[in-house]
């Protein structure tokens, strides 16, 4: 019974704890992004604005999709381990924050939250940065198991993974029928919804590639390269078979409302997202479930 | 248009980046003939001997082979190189067998020859003991452990053997011993070749084992 006591106070002092660091996370959303000093410091109105409930809800629910991968150690007393705790969410928060930022000057970089978000209410824009604050969550929280406590390798990796994400988020212009900035501008649904599955997509490719055995740092890297080049390759092959194999088409007359008519745009920009995906499903499996040394036999 | 050029490109540059780069590449040498054995080897006199010939891949096959260097002075090392696929063919008979030598004086040779040969009857390695007649050749006791490196087993090499052996070298023709005990059908390869050279990563199953072991593994 005082063993059943001990672990419930325990997850009373951690949930408490949490919260705290949760609170934290507020302020220190404030200084890495001035411009939404309004949406942190004042009470929000979930009502007022969709657009930036979906920007900040995301956020917050990418933040406790990584936190939740941290674990509490019972090895050390309490306060060293709420001490470590602290410590590694403290790094993690800023790291998370600072990836959004980058990610957002590489992929939106013509567009900014106070006039997409708080002026113009364009959900498209919101949709977009939320796929960025999920796919990123997933990424550091991979990371974060994979540099076993180490913060020289975690950094390393980030660093490598937040290239790599970047430089797919920009394929997308290759990928899909709409403009992407055009789109964007023009509060365009579909284009967000595309680029949502496709964030996800790649940040499924590059998730697999990092689970992999790391045992010298650079060759982990290359290879983690290797597989998310070669995957790159295959997912174009994929999106075309699928669309071949069970005749996905859009009809001519049709190919321009889809970037005029919202629920043609909305319809496009799902099934073109959905495709992606699944396309990033069969490649992940074609790359990274066949053993890549194989085995020797003898001559 | 562009995006399929773009493609192409991108395709051009993973092969290209793949083979430069790709760790499973870069850690292993590539030779050509058995000559390029000499970048393994830093010190003299040595021999090159072949444990091993493996291939790998379905479609398109990479030849390997796995030797074992013997020095004279320090513990002998394993290597595995990449190799082609007329000189992993040409030398699969070969097993056990020394592809390489280099001796004292710098004078590499490479006819295969029965592993050992660069020491046998030179002085500072060993003496000929006489039995019946017959001049057997004995390493010194410094030297004891080179017929297990070479994997001679009960095998002693004799005066004749060296003779023989001399002559085939003469003539650039491989030796297998006097009485084929070396080479992949060899008696003392076959009987002292360590175990794991024989076994292969492959697992070959029948069709129709392969259901019966389904049924195996679901139904007993």
């Amino acid at each position: 019974m005082e063993e059943v006591l001990d672990r419930f106070l325990i997850k009373i002092i951690f949930a408490i704890f949490v919260c705290l660091i949760l609170y934290i996370y507020r302020y220190i959303h404030f200084i890495i992004f001035p411009r939404g000093v309004k949406q942190v410091r004042s009470p929000f109105n979930l009502t007022g604005n969709l657009t930036n409930s979906v920007h900040y809800l995301s956020r917050i629910l990418g933040l406790v999709i990584l936190f939740s991968y941290i674990q509490f150690n019972r090895y050390f007393t309490l306060d060293v381990s709420l001490v470590n705790i602290f410590l590694i969410t403290l790094v993690i928060m800023v790291t998370y924050l600072v990836s959004i930022s980058i990610m957002e000057l590489i992929i939106l970089y013509k567009f900014n939250y106070k006039d997409e978000v708080l002026k113009q209410s364009n959900i498209s824009y919101a949709t977009i940065c939320s796929a960025i604050n999920l796919g990123l969550a997933y990424i550091i929280s991979t990371i974060l198991i994979k540099s076993n406590n180490s913060v020289m390798i975690f950094f390393t990796l980030w660093l490598f993974a937040i290239t790599i994400l970047g430089f797919a988020g920009k394929l997308f212009i290759f990928y899909s029928k709409f403009q992407f900035n055009r789109a964007i501008s023009n509060k365009n649904l579909g284009v967000a919804l595309s680029f949502l599955f496709f964030f996800l997509g790649n940040t499924l490719i590059l998730v697999k590639a990092f689970d992999q055995p790391q045992i010298e740092k650079y060759s982990y890297m290359l290879r983690i390269f290797f597989k998310c080049f070669s995957s790159f390759l295959f997912i174009p092959f994929f999106v075309i078979a699928i669309r071949l194999i069970f005749s996905l088409k859009v009809k001519k007359s049709n190919s321009q409302d889809i970037l005029l008519d919202s629920n043609k745009s909305i319809s496009y920009g799902i099934s073109e997202g959905i495709i992606y995906l699944i396309s990033a499903f069969i490649t992940s499996w074609i790359v990274y479930n066949i053993n890549p040394t194989g085995v020797f036999s003898i001559l | 248009m562009n995006k399929i050029l773009f493609y192409v490109f991108a395709t051009i540059l993973y092969l290209t980046l793949s083979k430069a780069l790709a760790p499973d590449n870069i850690s292993l040498e590539y030779i050509k003939t058995s000559k390029d054995l000499k970048k393994f080897i830093k010190l003299s006199p040595a021999t090159a001997i072949l444990e091993k010939t493996m291939k790998k891949g379905y479609l398109i096959k990479t030849y390997y082979q796995r030797y074992k260097i013997v020095y004279a002075y320090r513990p002998p090392k394993l290597i595995i190189v990449r190799t082609k696929r007329t000189l992993a063919e040409k030398t699969s008979k070969y097993i056990g067998m020394s592809l390489f030598r280099i001796d004292e004086d710098n004078k590499i040779s490479t006819v295969p020859m029965p592993p050992g040969y660069l020491f046998i009857g030179n002085k500072k390695y060993g003496r000929w003991l006489y039995k019946d007649k017959i001049a057997y050749w004995k390493f010194y006791q410094s030297y004891k452990k080179l017929p297990q490196y070479f994997g001679w087993g009960s095998f002693t090499p004799d005066k004749k053997f060296l003779v023989e052996a001399k002559s085939y070298e003469k003539d650039n023709t491989p030796f297998l011993g006097l009485s084929n005990e070396f080479g992949h059908k060899g008696s003392v390869t076959n009987k002292f070749l360590p175990e794991d050279t024989k076994k292969s990563g492959f697992r070959r199953v029948k069709f129709r084992n392969l259901f019966r072991n389904y049924r195996k593994m679901n139904y007993n």
